[in-house]
């Protein structure tokens, strides 16, 4: 069962950092390339960019935490995984016994 | 209130702010750990629709004509000798009324560089120019809805109006609008005008590629037309129709509205294979491509596979969407034509263990019982025999690639997962990529060692299911088993190391049978089936294991 929840937490690690890579890949974390002063000026412009800004940022730290929970996914399958080696290792030695 | 502007960087701004927001939409997950992700990936196409777009159309309120305000003293500045060239080159045309526009582009056709390929050649400075007027083309079609129909209606005959969409920003919806025109009239006449007129398709396709909503509806609302033409006008890039095709089709996995167009572009597929002019196949390029999108969808028309009437197409939720995509054999004939290709054969063949899994699985919404998959495996089989395709698969077995064939199957499998949930047997999740590994070395195999041919697809079919429904059963036991661990581990070794047609049959017998004894699910009954074993077959009579 171990082996399975493992594969179940990898497979949900890998999808997390597809999921960061293909935000954080998006064309709207680069939109604020075309929306600076060469292209408008004024209040309303302004406000735009700025609000673009901090969208973008509560992405990035999204994105930082979708890789931070991939990571910690890893790790529990491999937590899963030794704990299941240890166990059939032990049942071989008691068998042998 | 907006200070000033440059009207080509907003209309920029404004196509990528549309780009993106496509892109944002596509962002889909049924983790709950992405959650927190989606939601400020939501937030960010809050802004972009309710204050960016807004305030952008704002100017076009404003200043209808969409000329340039002052530059802020500085911001030019600088670099101010190259802004003023490219300023210079861009807005050059601007006093040129609209009909002295066309003209200008009738004349320019006749100076369009070529290569040593006779394709046209990009490194030429005449294309530096040609900006310029592909930018007003755009501007002026922005902002003048009669000015835009008049470039749609002309893109058919003037090979630099789909150009133009490479070198400047169009509304997709005027893209589209090119593109269907410039596919009513494509040459099978290989000259320097037909790779001019490809050319042109080619940069509307790629355009199009970034606004996937965009293209699933132009395909769907083209008829068969369009998509005939995308498959059959030999001097078109396959990889940007594959692009293309691609990104329409998955549409509805994150916007289910949209289910509807991609069922009438199955439809029409269905209508291009009873073609004679199919017959012998789809072309070779394209093929691959139309497997694809078939197996994508398979899961939502495989309960109906059932040998005679129609076959009907179900929605996510697996209920009957209303639609016929055809009789069984006109569906047959897709099939068919799919594995008259050697490439699209062993993406169809790939589908079969993970169709498999999903009729040994729970059910659950899925309603795909090992009954649809037994009719699966039937129908590929009636197909091969229909198309008897022996001398096409010999000649060109070096071309094939199993891994990528099984790369694409898988993929798609994941895509169609994001609506269906997880496989799950007995309570418990199987992960489709367990499958993955054993896939690829049985499909690798069967191209690489066997003299596949008519038969061996009635064999291979049997064993991809033996394959397929042995791993489900065994991961849905919560005990390990030994003895098929081993079976399972030397398969791969074996065909690894080239495996002979005897060798690989008797192991996965093997794999069957122990996988039966440890069965208490019935799932593996099917195997007994005469739709699914082939005639020449005995099942109870497999080697054992290390004989």
């Amino acid at each position: 069962m171990s082996y399975q929840q493992a594969a179940v937490y990898r497979r949900r690690a890998a999808h997390l950092l597809h999921l960061a890579t293909q935000i954080s890949t998006t064309p709207s974390m680069t939109l604020h390339l075309h929306a600076g002063v060469d292209t408008w000026y004024g209040p309303r412009a302004d406000a735009c960019a700025s609000d673009l800004e901090r969208a973008q940022q509560a992405v990035h730290d999204a994105v930082d935490d979708l890789r931070t929970q991939a990571f910690t996914f890893e790790r529990r399958a491999d937590e899963l995984e030794a704990a299941a080696l240890q166990a059939e290792r032990q049942a071989e030695i008691e068998g042998r016994a | 209130m907006i200070g000033g502007y440059d009207p080509d960087r907003v209309a920029e701004l404004e196509f990528a702010a549309r780009s993106a927001l496509e892109h944002l939409d596509r962002i889909v997950s049924t983790d709950p750990a992405a959650s927190a992700a989606l939601d400020a990936t939501r937030r960010l196409g809050a802004v972009l629709s309710a204050a960016l777009a807004p305030a952008i159309a704002s100017l076009r309120v404003s200043d209808p004509l969409g000329r340039a305000a002052p530059r802020r003293a500085g911001v030019a500045g600088l670099d101010w000798y190259a802004e003023w060239v490219r300023s210079t080159i861009e807005t050059a045309r601007r006093t040129n009324g609209d009909d002295e526009l066309l003209a200008e582009l009738e004349r320019l056709e006749l100076d369009v560089p070529y290569d040593d390929e006779f394709q046209p050649d990009l490194a030429d400075p005449f294309w530096h120019d040609f900006r310029g007027l592909a930018i007003e083309l755009a501007v002026r079609a922005e902002a003048d809805e009669g000015f835009a129909q008049r470039l749609v209606d002309r893109a058919a005959g003037s090979f630099l109006i789909p150009i133009a969409v490479r070198f400047a920003r169009f509304d997709p919806e005027v893209v589209a609008g090119m593109l269907r025109e410039v596919a009513r009239s494509p040459s099978a006449v290989d000259d320097l005008l037909s790779a001019y007129q490809a050319f042109g398709a080619d940069c509307v396709l790629s355009t199009l590629i970034e606004f996937p909503a965009v293209a699933l509806e132009v395909l769907a609302t083209s008829g068969s037309a369009l998509l005939k033409e995308l498959i059959e006008w030999p001097f078109l890039d396959p990889d940007v129709v594959d692009g293309f095709l691609d990104a329409a089709m998955s549409v509805p996995f994150s916007h289910e509205s949209r289910l509807g167009d991609a069922h009438a572009v199955l439809q029409h597929l269905v209508t291009l294979a009873n073609r004679k002019l199919h017959e012998t196949g789809f072309p070779d390029p394209i093929s691959p491509t139309i497997a694809k999108v078939v197996v994508q969808y398979l899961p939502f028309f495989v309960t109906s596979l059932n040998g005679h009437g129609d076959v009907h197409l179900k929605d996510f939720d697996f209920r009957d969407a209303g639609v016929r995509l055809g009789s069984y054999e006109e569906v047959l004939d897709l099939f068919g034509a799919l594995l008259r290709d050697p490439a699209s054969l062993d993406i169809v063949l790939a589908s079969v263990p993970g169709i498999a899994l999903i009729g040994a699985g729970d059910n659950g919404p899925l309603g795909i019982t090992p009954d649809d998959m037994a009719d699966l495996v039937a129908a590929i089989n009636r197909a091969a025999l229909n198309e008897q395709l022996e001398e096409r698969l010999k000649t060109a077995r070096a071309e094939r690639n199993a891994r990528l064939a099984i790369d694409i199957v898988f993929g798609a499998f994941e895509l169609v997962r994001l609506v269906t949930g997880p496989v799950n047997i007995g309570g418990t999740e199987v992960p489709l990529d367990l499958l993955k590994r054993g896939t690829v070395a049985i499909v690798d195999w069967a191209i690489t060692d066997t003299d596949l041919a008519l038969d061996d697809v009635a064999n291979l079919t049997f064993l991809l299911v033996v394959f397929g429904l042995s791993i489900g059963v065994l991961r849905s036991r919560s005990e390990r088993d030994e003895d098929a661990e081993d079976i399972v581990r030397e398969i791969e070794e074996r065909t690894a190391a080239g495996a002979t047609v005897d060798d690989l049959e008797g192991l996965i017998n093997d794999l069957g049978r122990v996988a039966r004894e440890l069965d208490d699910t019935g799932v593996l009954d099917v195997l007994d089936d005469p739709r699914v074993r082939p005639p020449d077959l005995d099942v109870h009579d497999a080697a054992d294991l290390g004989e």
